[in-house]
């Protein structure tokens, strides 16, 4: 049996695309709209120690030993440098600032005391290139 | 309209590609903001991600922890035989006495690396995103 073929008159080749698009768009949207606007996570590396003296765990020997001890009552954080109380952050920051960068700062937090202030602590010394710094643990 | 069919599709795959696919904590915890966070690809370890919520309580793989779970879990980790490493994803407003138990029960049982998640910001951005505990003066 023959088949018929019906010949596709040259030039009209229409290709429907107006659903594909509106899907595209649809997904667009969606992915716009669930994108998350939210600062990534990262990690900030730590180093524990554990006793009495922390600079005692550290295997190099320390060019200064810098106690950081932060202490919270009722809604004020109260920062120390040394046992010396620092008026706050900023002046906690300018003390650090003038630290050799070899320094060991040991971050001690009281029971009360709330992670945030730590970890912005923490970030502090990293940002100013004392990247030796330790939480005792005991 | 073909380039802008071109441009949405790469974006639908520019999203595609980006979105996560792992289910996301359910745990829902404030991180502290650091500006020196690090994106960290260590695939070659074992990773424990430990929550701690703005209570203090703890979680791991979706399911709250008591102290001695967590250290029985993390001894188990330990001798599989794969180098362990801990991640610390506490909320800002969360107690870091609590944050300093868990960095002990991680040294206790061997492990020397330990993270501690925050949200990366810009650089300067880093401090309180959540209700600041005000700092008190000297």
């Amino acid at each position: 049996m023959r088949r018929s073929h019906r010949a596709r008159p040259q030039g009209t080749f229409d290709l429907q695309l107006t659903s594909l698009i509106d899907l595209v768009f649809l997904l667009l949207t969606y992915f716009l709209f669930t994108m998350a606007l939210t600062a990534s996570e990262g990690v900030l590396p730590s180093k524990i120690a554990i006793g009495e003296d922390p600079s005692e765990q550290v295997e190099e020997e320390p060019a200064d030993d810098v106690m950081v001890r932060i202490v919270q009552t009722g809604d004020a954080v109260q920062y120390f440098v040394d046992d010396w109380p620092i008026a706050g952050f900023a002046e906690l920051v300018d003390r650090l600032e003038r630290l050799p960068k070899d320094s060991l700062i040991v971050i001690d937090a009281a029971p009360t005391v709330q992670t945030e202030p730590v970890i912005r602590t923490y970030n502090q010394c990293l940002k100013l290139g004392l990247k030796r710094v330790v939480f005792p643990v005991a | 309209m073909t380039p802008m069919i071109d441009m949405a599709f790469l974006l639908i795959t520019f999203f595609v590609m980006t979105m996560r696919l792992t289910a996301s904590q359910e745990e829902k915890v404030t991180l502290p903001r650091a500006d020196q966070a690090q994106t960290t690809h260590e695939s070659q370890l074992a990773i424990v991600t430990v929550v701690v919520d703005a209570k203090g309580q703890i979680f791991t793989a979706g399911a709250e922890r008591t102290i001695d779970e967590l250290d029985g879990l993390l001894r188990d980790r330990v001798a599989a035989g794969k180098e362990v490493k801990v991640v610390l994803r506490a909320d800002a407003r969360s107690p870091f006495e609590r944050v300093r138990r868990l960095m002990r029960l991680a040294a206790e049982n061997g492990i020397e690396k330990l993270s501690i998640s925050a949200l990366k910001v810009a650089d300067g951005a880093a401090g309180p995103a959540v209700a600041p505990a005000g700092e008190g003066a000297s």
